[in-house]
């Protein structure tokens, strides 16, 4: 199963991640100048959130245990047997929405045009998802699990490396978050 | 390799091409497939050029973001503030190439083009041009509350500035025409070639060709990797056209290179990497030395002979004076004229779109003329297609305004059916098409401009544009051959 992983060290928030999802998922021109320019207003599937000091891109998490499945009426939402991911049926979605209250992570989104939800499918019909082809810094990759795992080793092992010298490595770490001034 | 066709479709290019890629050497389009996607925000004209350093604010495009910037802000005011901020620098640009117009004072306005613009501004109304108008714009992009009409009049306005200021800043020409050879087959006539980009101090070219004269063998030859120098008498031979310097580079036929003002630093970096010596400092530049280098560099130097069966040399006449093409227009009964030319863009394959048009509307009747490396492209492709003439080449600085000049002087300005802008080298090219556009002609820009994020503001400078009796068209997508031969044809 692949998934989206999304590199917090190299999100720069510039949000190419959002237009480029609206414009290749939203929109009937496909291109981002056509884009702008329509009358029913591309809307994005990922979500760029937070401040100036840290950035995250978020979409659909695909969760193995996904809250909107078991919330939707019709079973519009539903987990694809060969990929893994959770994918929305429109056909069946009948815009009750109830799916947006019940996502962890805020990333279903209603389309009152459509009068159906919207979400990312991790653009199953395509090689790569276009967020993950767009972005500038490589912030979005698309990873089997295993690797996705592996990177996620290799960031805490950088963590530590950091934080402790050789003789310290594989001991346990305890951060002290208390800051100087209030020892 | 497969994207080849791609980048050019000259066979000499692409064959340069895949030498680069076997000695992986990064060209300018590895660069833009590099730089994909380009920032989405400035693209539409959505990033704020207001700089007020509390930003960068930006807007969305598709409103789930912010609509304003900090300061308050819209979406079509930042899309036409964006484009009199790029207006503003185009305005500075042409004054930089006539410093004895800044004057605060008005500008005089003369000839046929400062009566084109003269009649403009009695038309709408406005005031006599100054080269304050130019700080004026600066105020208006700080923190301002303007409409953005105010803000697209303006712009108007400076466009006819920088035809004011680029009229005033030609040299009046003592000859009609002056030679100049182009093409791949200029590069082996000589074994020891010294390159030159930007715009290098005349009085080392000079120096330079007097060093050639006097100078031990083996001979060396003066070569401009796209810029259109002056020689005594003619100009220096341009081997490529200003997208294919580094390509050029890249196949090690240039033994070293004399770098001024307006070179790429990819150039300068291509070269470091090819060991190729650049002259850069020209107060303590000594020719003899220069040469001696060259021709130390070329004795050490091998590289495989790319070059063996490219075509011979094109020798072509630039027109230099507006009365020199109003004579050859009336000469040739000429009643219908196309004005084509630019610099090369990388959104677009070298070369293809002005081959395309030239073949596409020589066919119609239409006598083309172009400037820049546009005009370059099209004389390359009358050289391999015998059932076209060769166009007319116009001095490149003046472009345009010496072909409408000398319509004017031959009163057959309604034979022009429009000016297309194939490529833009920066924003003095802007300003042009929108000041022409602005004095009531029919002027095309083949690339995309920072426009598109709001479509008030297009049509509100369509409408500005219409009203004087000119049109703007500009695509939302690198233009097709096509889409231009039906614009010009439309008339």
């Amino acid at each position: 199963m692949k998934t989206i992983a999304v590199h917090l060290d190299r999100c720069t928030g510039c949000k190419t991640c959002e237009l480029y999802c609206a414009t290749e998922r939203g929109s009937n021109g496909k291109t981002l100048l056509k884009a702008a320019q329509e009358e029913v207003v591309p809307k994005a599937r990922i979500r760029v959130e937070g401040s100036n000091q840290v950035s995250v891109a978020l979409q659909c998490r695909h969760c193995l245990k996904a809250p909107c499945i078991d919330a939707c009426l019709t079973g519009a939402l539903a987990r694809d047997n060969e990929t893994g991911a959770v994918l929305l049926w429109e056909n069946n979605c009948i815009g009750c929405w109830t799916c947006t209250l019940f996502c962890p992570y805020g990333v279903i989104y209603p389309w009152p045009e459509r009068k159906i939800a919207m979400k990312c499918d991790r653009c199953n019909f395509m090689e790569v998802p276009v967020c993950v082809d767009v972005c500038p810094t490589k912030a979005l990759e698309l990873l089997e699990m295993s690797q996705y795992e592996a990177a996620i080793g290799r960031k805490t092992g950088r963590l530590v490396g950091d934080l402790c010298d050789d003789n310290q490595r594989g001991n346990i770490l305890l951060l002290d978050l208390a800051s100087p001034n209030d020892r | 390799m497969e994207t080849i066709h791609l980048k050019t479709p000259d066979p000499v290019s692409q064959h340069l091409l895949r030498s680069a890629a076997q000695q992986g050497i990064d060209l300018p389009w590895e660069r833009y497939e590099k730089a994909q996607p380009q920032d989405g925000f400035m693209r539409l004209g959505l990033y704020c050029p207001l700089e007020c350093l509390h930003g960068p604010c930006r807007i969305d495009p598709f409103s789930r973001g912010p609509t304003q910037g900090i300061c308050g802000l819209g979406r079509e005011q930042m899309v036409a503030a964006t484009l009199l901020r790029l207006c503003q620098k185009g305005a500075t640009q042409a004054l930089a190439g006539a410093p004895h117009c800044n004057d605060a004072n008005g500008l005089e306005l003369s000839g046929a083009l400062g009566n084109l613009i003269d009649k403009t501004l009695t038309a709408t109304r406005q005031d006599d041009l100054s080269c304050s108008e130019i700080f004026e714009a600066a105020g208006l992009l700080q923190r301002s509350f303007c409409s953005q009409e105010k803000f697209l009049q303006k712009a108007l306005r400076l466009g006819l500035l920088t035809l004011a200021l680029v009229d005033q800043s030609s040299i009046s020409a003592k000859v009609d025409t002056l030679e100049c050879s182009t093409g791949y087959g200029v590069i082996p006539e000589a074994p020891v070639r010294v390159g030159f980009s930007g715009r290098p101090p005349q009085g080392l070219i000079d120096a330079l060709e007097k060093g050639l004269l006097n100078g031990p063998a083996p001979s060396a030859a003066l070569l401009s990797l796209g810029d259109w120098l002056r020689l005594d008498g003619r100009y220096m031979p341009i081997g490529v056209t200003s997208g294919e310097a580094e390509l050029l580079l890249s196949s090690g036929a240039i033994h070293l290179l004399v770098a001024g003002p307006g070179t790429d630093p990819g150039v300068i970096a291509l070269c470091k990497q090819m060991n190729v010596p650049v002259v850069m400092d020209y107060q303590t530049a000594d020719p003899g030395d220069i040469l001696k280098q060259a021709r130390t560099r070329a004795a050490q130097s091998s590289y495989p002979d790319l070059f063996a069966d490219v075509p011979a040399g094109l020798l072509t006449r630039v027109i230099m004076s507006p009365d020199s093409f109003s004579k050859t227009i009336v000469n040739d009964s000429v009643d219908q004229v196309a004005l084509i030319g630019g610099a090369d863009t990388p959104h677009l394959p070298l070369g293809s779109l002005a081959g395309d048009l030239f073949t596409a509307l020589t066919g119609t009747n239409v006598k083309i003329a172009g400037w820049g490396d546009t005009a370059l492209w099209m004389a390359r492709r009358a050289q391999v297609d015998a059932s076209v003439d060769q166009p007319l080449i116009l001095e490149n600085n003046q472009g345009p305004l010496l072909a409408i000049k000398g319509l004017a002087e031959a009163e057959k300005l309604h034979c022009l059916k429009g000016v297309c802008f194939a490529g833009m080298r920066d924003v003095l090219d802007l300003n042009i098409a929108l000041g022409l556009a602005y004095i009531g002609f029919r002027v095309s820009i083949a690339t995309p401009i920072p426009l598109h994020g709001s479509n008030v503001v297009n049509q509100t400078l369509s409408q500005l544009i219409v009203e004087n009796g000119g049109e703007l068209l500009h695509f939302d997508h690198p233009a097709e051959a096509g889409d231009l031969v039906s614009w010009f044809t439309a008339l």
